[in-house]
């Protein structure tokens, strides 16, 4: 784990409208957030944040993005069964995400 | 030079036809350019380079390729967003409409953006070097648009058997040999689409492949003029009408689709040219993107088509003296309905896209597939609909030929006529052209093509039946009339 920083993650949690899910995205958020207790502190946020978890029912994610990423040092795009344009097994969801917010060093994303 | 001309892209295959080995009705083809039956492919084809050409028209068809920052073909490019998509299916709609047939470079352009995602993610899994290598050629092919043909269809075999359980290994295109500088496949490709009017031949692995089935799992480059290919034209319905030196009885005077029997006999790939080798887990992600790609196609292309149809109904109803009833113009706006449904849905898998981690953009797998589904349907009832405003004499009206001949030509003129306005030879080309998009020529891809082409109805319904979330929509049901618990109504 690369999480030198002492202080908290601020996260920011942001859903899309969820009009036609293929994944739970409070359950899977909640998931997270449990997961994460072990390892990582964490703040949730609504302003400036370390990392926005953008949760997205779909892989087209119809959240705006320029809105958050100028608010936000990392950004993680769940769009479905999609984690940063990658598929992931829907058993793996949770943990995908933990890493990378312990890992954000080395997430400069392309989303 | 970044878009050529049409004369330009003629010119290629002038120069190639002498090297590649093409045989139709039994016998080899020494200039397939001039050939009356495959010219019009190559005309349909040339439409993609002209209109390309033209500034009412370059913003559909061309873009600044994010590879070279030169303007390029749309159908040479990577989509980049979903505003992109939607303008590949408007260009496709405009060429359907240009060429009333298919016009066949779609097929390329659909496995060009497939691979490129497919190799990126292929190359972050294993380790591999094929998105650079991929890249590399697709430069070369955007920076001289060139024409691809994109060949997914193997000749399958026995349908109820995997790749690996044919008694005949060659049933579907794999390798036979791995060598230093390249490898070597054997196979064949069935029904391929705009091939000898390529440049380039694009091959990927028919269908999800499992461990054991590696032979199979290939995609690769080549020339049309790689040694060792041998390509057999397919027959389409009426093609010797082109045959017959006249220009009302092929219904469509310029341009017609082509399918070809495409054989790989023991062809040798460079390395450099290979984009994917023994990654079965890899096969389900190209199989199904390139069948997505190429379904949201459908909602461009067979539409295109479908307005030259409803066009065609319409100016005989008018022709035929039926324009002002009421039936028949309800028939015109059921076929425009159906016809803009699938407008509607190409549009939708389109704008409902998304970004694949290589950068370019996939439309929604869903609904191109419901668009699919649309198409190997509605284009049937439009046809239907157009045949039963046409009338009967479309399928037995005498020969061009028995117009002219002296004395009975004037009665069959005369017993051809509807209304003193209208000239007999109006009407005649109209119902040719019926007869070519429902019957003929261009019926192949407006129809069987519709039915089958880019996989057959059932492969659709088994993707929907995977993408479609039931349990969530039994949720919904259960929640409303109180069989679960509703959190959402938490007001008094
Ligand atoms: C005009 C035209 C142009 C085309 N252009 C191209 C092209 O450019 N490139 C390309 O790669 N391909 C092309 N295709 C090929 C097209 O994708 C195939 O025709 C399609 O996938 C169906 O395959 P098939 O023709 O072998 O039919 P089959 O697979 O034999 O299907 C016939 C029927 O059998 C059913 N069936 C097949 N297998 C099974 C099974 N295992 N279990 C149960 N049912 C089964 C099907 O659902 C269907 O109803 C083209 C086809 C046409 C008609
Ligand atoms: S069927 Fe349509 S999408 Fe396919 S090659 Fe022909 S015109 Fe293009």
């Amino acid at each position: 784990m690369k999480n030198l920083d002492k202080r908290p993650i601020k996260l920011r949690i942001k859903y899309c409208g969820g009009c036609n899910p293929v994944i739970n995205r409070k359950q899977l958020v909640e998931e997270v957030l449990d997961c994460l207790k072990v390892s990582t502190p964490v703040e949730l946020t609504q302003k400036h944040a370390d990392i926005a978890l953008v949760v997205c029912g779909c892989p087209t994610a119809c959240v705006d993005l320029a809105k958050i990423r100028n608010h936000a040092e990392y950004l993680i795009l769940v769009a479905g069964n999609y984690i940063n344009h990658y598929q992931v097994p829907s058993d793996q969801m949770e943990k995908v995400i933990c890493q990378l917010i312990n890992e954000r060093e080395e997430v400069k994303l392309n989303c | 030079m970044t878009l050529k001309k049409p004369q330009e892209y003629i010119d290629d295959l002038r120069a190639m036809s002498g090297d590649i080995d093409v045989y139709m009705f039994g016998e080899k083809v020494e200039n397939y350019v001039d050939n009356p039956i495959i010219r019009p492919s190559i005309n349909a084809m040339a439409m993609t380079y002209k209109l390309a050409q033209e500034p009412e028209y370059e913003d559909l068809m061309t873009e600044v390729s994010t590879l070279t920052g030169e303007r390029v073909n749309r159908f040479t490019y990577l989509h980049q967003s979903q505003e992109d998509l939607i303008k590949k299916v408007k260009m496709l709609r405009l060429l359907g409409q240009k060429t009333g047939c298919c016009f066949q470079r779609c097929v390329g352009m659909d496995a060009v953006n497939a691979l490129y995602n497919t190799t990126f993610e292929m190359d972050a899994k294993h380790n591999t070097d094929y998105h650079e290598r991929f890249k590399k050629w697709l430069i070369d092919i955007q920076n001289q648009d060139l024409t691809v043909d994109g060949c997914m269809t193997d000749a399958r075999g026995d349908r109820s058997k995997s790749p690996g359980q044919q008694p005949d290994p060659d049933a579907y295109l794999h390798v036979v040999e791995k060598r230093e500088d390249g490898i070597v496949v054997r196979g064949c490709k069935l029904h391929q689409t705009g091939m000898i009017n390529s440049h380039e031949i694009l091959v990927m692995p028919n269908n999800s492949l499992k461990p054991g089935e590696e032979e199979w799992a290939v995609c690769f480059a080549i020339p049309l003029n790689t040694p060792g290919m041998i390509y057999v034209y397919g027959r389409q319905s009426c093609d010797t009408r082109k045959l017959e030196g006249g220009d009302i009885d092929i219904g469509n005077k310029y341009f017609g689709g082509q399918e070809v029997m495409t054989i790989f006999e023991d062809v040798f790939v460079p390395w450099d040219r290979v984009f994917m080798c023994g990654e079965t887990d890899f096969t389900t992600m190209i199989v199904e993107r390139f069948a997505g790609y190429h379904r949201q196609s459908y909602g461009g292309c067979k539409v295109g088509v479908g307005d030259n149809l409803i066009g065609c109904a319409k100016a005989l109803a008018d022709y035929q003296g039926v324009a002002k009833a009421s039936g028949v113009k309800d028939k015109i706006v059921e076929m425009c309905h159906l016809n803009e449904t699938l407008y509607a849905c190409g549009i939708a898998c389109s704008a409902e896209g998304r970004k694949t981690a290589a950068g370019n953009y996939l439309i929604d797998i869903l609904l191109a597939n419901i668009c699919k589904q649309n198409v190997t349907r509605f284009p049937y009832e439009i046809a239907r609909l157009g045949q039963d405003i046409a009338g009967g004499y479309f399928v037995t009206m005498p020969s061009e030929k028995d117009f002219n001949i002296p004395v009975v030509g004037e009665l069959v003129k005369k017993y051809s006529s509807t209304s003193t306005e209208v000239p007999v030879e109006k009407r005649q080309r109209m119902l040719r052209l019926m007869e070519n998009l429902t019957l003929g020529c261009a019926a192949v891809g407006y129809l069987t093509e519709s039915m089958h082409g880019a996989g057959s109805p059932q492969a659709q319904r088994i993707m929907i039946t995977r993408l479609i979330d039931l349990e969530h929509r039994k949720e919904l049901a259960e929640k409303l009339c109180g069989v679960k618990e509703n959190n959402d109504v938490d007001w008094e």
